[in-house]
This record gives C-alpha cells, structure tokens and sequence, in this order.
C-alpha cells in the first residue's frame, strides 16, 4: 500500500463532513463546492463529488433549490436540511474525538510507553 | 479539417468536433450505465453534464471557437472517469478492497452475486438476436452464446443432450426460434454482440459481413442449405394452406353468426361448425356476456394466427418488418388467452343446449311428471286420467285386440315381474243420485281393481282371464259397480294396482280396462 492510496482512503472518508462543513453556512451549488474542495486539496476528479450530493440529498441531509443564474441556466444550490445540521453536529464531536486521539497518540513519549 | 456540429447541453450552444461529440456521447453513456444500479443515477448524471456546460462555456469565455476532442479529454479527466466515480463512492470500494482478504465464510453469497454480477457484465448492453453469420440451423444457439458471452459449441451440446429427455431441447429450440427474431441490420448485430453504435463499428460489421458471406459453403453446407431452402419452401407453403384455411373458416364463422343473429330461428339451418345448434340467438338474451366471450374468443382466436401467418409470409416478401420478441409474445398470450376464453365458454353454451333440448324431450314425452310414448300420453290427456300411480309400467295404453277394432286404445298396464303399482282416475260432474259404472276389463292375473267414489269407495276385482283355445276375445269382461250413491256434485273412479289402496297383491303382469261409462239409475233415497 503506497501513500498516495492511504492519502485517497483518508481524503474519502472526509470528503462527506467536508462538503457539510462547507455548506453549513452558506449555500452552494455544485461548481462553488468543487472549487473550495480544490482549493483544499480534497478532491482529485470532480465527478466524485456529484454521487455524493445526491446520495446526501436523497438521505435528507441536504437540500436544494433552483436559482437564476446570470451566466447560463438556473443552478442549483445546495444547504443543509435541519436533520443534516443536526449530522453535522454529529460528526463535529466525532471529528474533535477523533482530533483528541490522535493528538494523544502523537504525543505520547516513547518512555511512557516502555514503563506501561 | 474537420466537420464541426453545434449541439444543445443544458439549453446552451456550442461549436463541437465530430470526433469530440462522439467521445462526449460515449462519456455520459458510460457514465449513466455505470451509475444505472444506483438510486438517483439520473440525477448524477444529469448534474454532471450541467458541469461539463460550464465548462464547455469558460471555454468559449476563453475565446475557443470550436470544441475539440483535446477539450474533452482534459475534462473527461477533470471530471473523472466512470470506474472511478464509482469506485470512490461507499459500498463498492469496500467490496473490492476486502473481497480479496478474507469473507471466505460468506463464500455462499458472494459467489452468488458473483455469478449475478457476472451474467450481468456478460449481458450489459446486449440484445437477444438469432445470428445470422454462424448458424446450424436457425442462429439460435449462437445468438444466445453472443448474448451470454459464451463458445455456441457448449450451447450445441447441451440442447442435444436435453433433446434426449423427451425432446424439451427440440421444443425449447423451436419455441426460440419464433420467439427471438433475428438479427439483419448491421445495428442489430452490433447489438447482439454488445458494442456500440458507433460509425467505426457499424462499418466493420458491414465489411466483415461482405467477407463472410461470400466464400463458399462446403459440400456439407450446400447439401444443408439446400435441404433448410426445401424446408422453408414447405413451411411457407403449408403456413399459407393453413392462413387460406383460416380465412375461410373466419368467413363462415362471421356469416354464420350474422345468420344466427339476423334470421330467427336459425337453429334448424345447418351452418359451419354446428354454430346453429348452438341457439346463440336466445342465449344471448339471458347471458349476453358468455355468447359475448365465446365469440370474441372465436374471431380473436381465428384471426391472430391468420394475422401471424400474414405477418411471416409478408415479412419473409421483405414487405414489412419482422416483428420483435415483445410482439409476438404479446400475440401468443393473446391467442391463448382467447382460447381460454373460448373453450369454457362453449362447454358452458353446449351444457346450457343439451339442457334446453332434454327440457323439450321432457315435454314432449312426459304425462304429470312420468315419462312414456307420446301415443300415452295424447290417450292420457284426452281421456283428463289423472296418473296417481305410476311404478314399474311397461306402457300404460295399448290398441288392438279390443271387440275387433284395432284401432281403438285402452288403459293397458304391463309388467313381466307382476311389479307394476298402477293407479289412473278420473272425475266427472254428476247431479246427486244413485249411479252405475260400466266397463271393459281384462287382467292377467288376480289383484287389479276397478273402483268408484261417490259418497264411499267401491272397488271391484278385474276377474282374470283364463286362455281357451280359439276364443279370439282376449279376456275382455264386462262389469259393473252398482247402487253408487252420490250426495255431492261429482263422481270419480278408475283403475287400480296399488296394493295400498286395493288391499290385494297384484299378480297380474298386465291389465286392462277401457268403455267407462256412468248411468244415472236413480234417485238419492229419501
């Protein structure tokens, strides 16, 4: 297993928290999100966010509405649902568990280990 | 150079190359057949071409005229290619991660998806077609090895190993043979093999076929064709003897239903197919929805073969299309489902005339309830008998051998065993005073009694006759009830057997009696 695999498996299962995280306060449509994922270095081909909204959507944590647009066709923009704040919520102490185990796991020093 | 064409993504125009379209086409197919199984499969493939509108748009933004097949590969790669959006969204990744490891203990299941999972990549996108290119007899076989993915040889075999168990193989076969159509159009055979429709493809199959067909067949083909060519050539013929046939019956069968209905009583024409016996004329009356069914299921069940044949013999002219499988199983479930309709439907109507004919005999030839010869029962009704008792009877009237004239019946009972309980009698409005009965009478043997009721009940035994030589008379008797006093307004009498009512055992095989004949002899004394 090289690092570039185990980088992907890590990206993937933070993709869904991420794109929550992201429309939390601020609804989006598709094009925006993929451009902060960018940005963010999470996402290396776009598609794989589109399967995500809509299976998010269809779980009933996200919703959307059709908007005018001034170049081109309506788009739609994404939000959470009430049930996807309350996931989100959800996944914020999941993630701050997760932040303080690895942090206690990085800190600990090679000694403490040995005297246990 | 290359040729240019504008299309329509997500209501906005752009200026694509040929080869940039069809690679684009491709893409999103692939896209929507990988993501088919998925909940929301349109919708993702839908949102997916919205992106690839933008993007196409910043590209004119850019000032890039015409699209390119370079453009569309740097976005395919952006957007990413269908295994990996697939592979990267939850359950599939996970299958194919662990499936290798270990989940040996689940070895049941997974080898059933696997099997699932392999008919189905076989199948993705392939049609079921006879095939024309490499066949034995009809392409069936073959078609079926291309449609599954697998060597014809293997298919051979086994549908000749399953023609051993009472020819299921054989009639499998043929039942294929009809059912699947064949594959003529290039596109089709793309199909039946599986791959697109593109340009390239289609003009392989074209050049492939020119090379195939062409070279020669071998003496064993030639023989084979010859021999298919004969077949088919009988077939055709007997297809059309047996649609000609069709058409005619169809046409006696509408004229002799238009004559049923039309002509009254028609049941006694003799039409085609005994369609008069049928007395669909009344019936329709008391179950309109029966005579409606059975011929509904009548002309369904003529025409659609006659259509089929039509259909073949027309289609194998070139005039019109073949029809596909979807068809004729419709046509097949609709020509059986008219025959269930019509044979219940004419036992049903058959039941209901044999009823209505016994009813008619029982008129005919039944006196209040008991059945006899029609010359019984005119003598019985004429006479107003009313039959009391009636067990055992041979016959109840006779002619002949009565004073010489032969022509005259009489009451005439008879029973080879004596069994015979026999009671008739009549009634006749009278003033009141004293009577007399007279009558003819005869008998076999002891029991038989005539008797009157006036105010009481007279009876008298029939005296039996005693054969002598040469007397022609047959044992006829005259006698006589007397002194028949009759207060009320009628007197009834008649002739008797019944043990219960005479109070003698009858052992008389037959009796007779006939001339009843009451005189008025006087007046109720005072």
């Amino acid at each position: 297993m090289n690092i570039e695999n185990a980088k992907s498996q890590m990206r993937k299962g933070m993709l869904e928290y991420c794109v929550l995280l992201l429309l939390e306060h601020r609804p989006s449509y598709a094009s925006d999100i993929i451009q902060q994922l960018k940005n963010a270095e999470l996402l290396v081909v776009e598609g794989t966010l589109y399967p995500l909204l809509t299976r998010l959507k269809n779980d009933g944590l996200l919703q959307y509405e059709w908007q005018e647009s001034t170049q081109g066709p309506p788009r739609k923009y994404y939000a959470l649902s009430p049930e996807g704040e309350q996931f989100l919520e959800g996944l914020d102490s999941a993630w701050t568990e997760l932040a303080n185990t690895i942090n206690y796991l990085k800190n600990i020093h090679p000694n403490l280990i040995e005297s246990k | 150079m290359k040729k240019n064409i504008t299309i329509n993504l997500c209501g906005r125009l752009f200026q694509i190359d040929e080869d940039a379209y069809e690679m684009l086409q491709k893409y999103i197919e692939s896209l929507r057949s990988s993501f088919g199984k998925q909940e929301g499969s349109d919708e993702i493939v839908n949102d997916i071409e919205a992106r690839i509108a933008e993007l196409f748009a910043e590209l004119k933004q850019q000032g890039i005229e015409a699209i390119t097949i370079e453009h569309v590969k740097d976005i395919i790669t952006r957007i990413g290619k269908p295994e990996e959006l697939t592979d990267s969204d939850g359950t599939d990744s996970e299958k194919q991660g662990e499936g290798t490891d270990g989940h040996k203990y689940e070895s049941f299941h997974s080898a059933a998806q696997d099997i699932y999972n392999n008919v189905r990549e076989r199948t993705a996108g392939k049609k079921l077609y006879r095939n024309p290119n490499d066949k034995m007899v009809a392409g069936v076989l073959s078609g079926l090895a291309a449609y599954t993915n697998t060597d014809p040889v293997w298919l051979r075999l086994l549908t000749v190993l399953l023609c051993l168990f009472y020819g299921a193989g054989l009639i499998a076969y043929i039942v294929l043979a009809i059912v699947v159509p064949e594959a003529k159009t290039p596109e089709q055979l793309l199909q039946m093999e599986g791959k697109d429709v593109t340009p390239q493809n289609l003009a392989d199959v074209v050049v492939e076929n020119k090379q195939t067909t062409q070279p020669s067949r071998g003496c064993l083909g030639t023989l084979l064709f010859v021999l298919f060519s004969i077949i088919a050539a009988i077939f055709v013929v007997i297809a059309s003897i047996v649609g000609v046939g069709l058409l005619i019956s169809l046409l006696l069968v509408i004229v002799s239903l238009v004559i049923v209905f039309t002509v009254p009583s028609a049941t006694h024409l003799s039409l085609p197919f005994d369609i008069g016996y049928l007395n669909l004329g009344e019936l329709i009356n008391i179950h309109p929805w029966i005579v409606i069914t059975f011929i509904v299921g009548v002309l369904l069940a003529l025409s659609i073969p006659l259509y089929a044949i039509g259909h073949m013999l027309f289609s194998r002219a070139g005039k019109v299309l073949p029809m596909s499988i979807g068809q004729r199983i419709l046509w097949i479930v609709l020509w059986v489902a008219s025959l269930c309709c019509l044979f219940p439907a004419l036992v049903w109507i058959q039941q209901q005339e044999t009823y209505r004919y016994n009813q008619g005999m029982n008129d005919e030839y039944s006196y209040q309830g008991v059945m006899m010869s029609h010359q019984d029962k005119h003598f019985l009704r004429r006479g107003d008998w009313n039959l009391i008792k009636a067990e055992n009877c041979d016959h109840y009237t006779y002619s002949g051998y009565y004073n010489g004239n032969h022509n005259l019946r009489f009451l005439d009972v008879y029973n080879e065993n004596c069994e015979e309980v026999f009671q008739v009698e009549r009634k006749e409005a009278v003033e009141p005073g004293v009577y007399r009965m007279d009558c003819a009478v005869r008998a076999e043997g002891p029991g038989p009694c005539i008797y009157v009721i006036g105010d009481s009940v007279m009876l008298k035994s029939i005296p039996v006759y005693e054969p002598q030589d040469g007397v022609p008379d047959m044992g006829w008797f005259n006698i006589s009830i007397d002194n028949i006093v009759v207060s009320g307004d009628s007197i009834a009498y008649g002739l008797s057997s019944d043990e219960d009512f005479t109070g003698q055992t009858c052992r008389a095989q037959w009796f007779s009696a006939t001339d009843f004949k009451i005189t008025r002899t006087g007046d109720l004394p005072k």
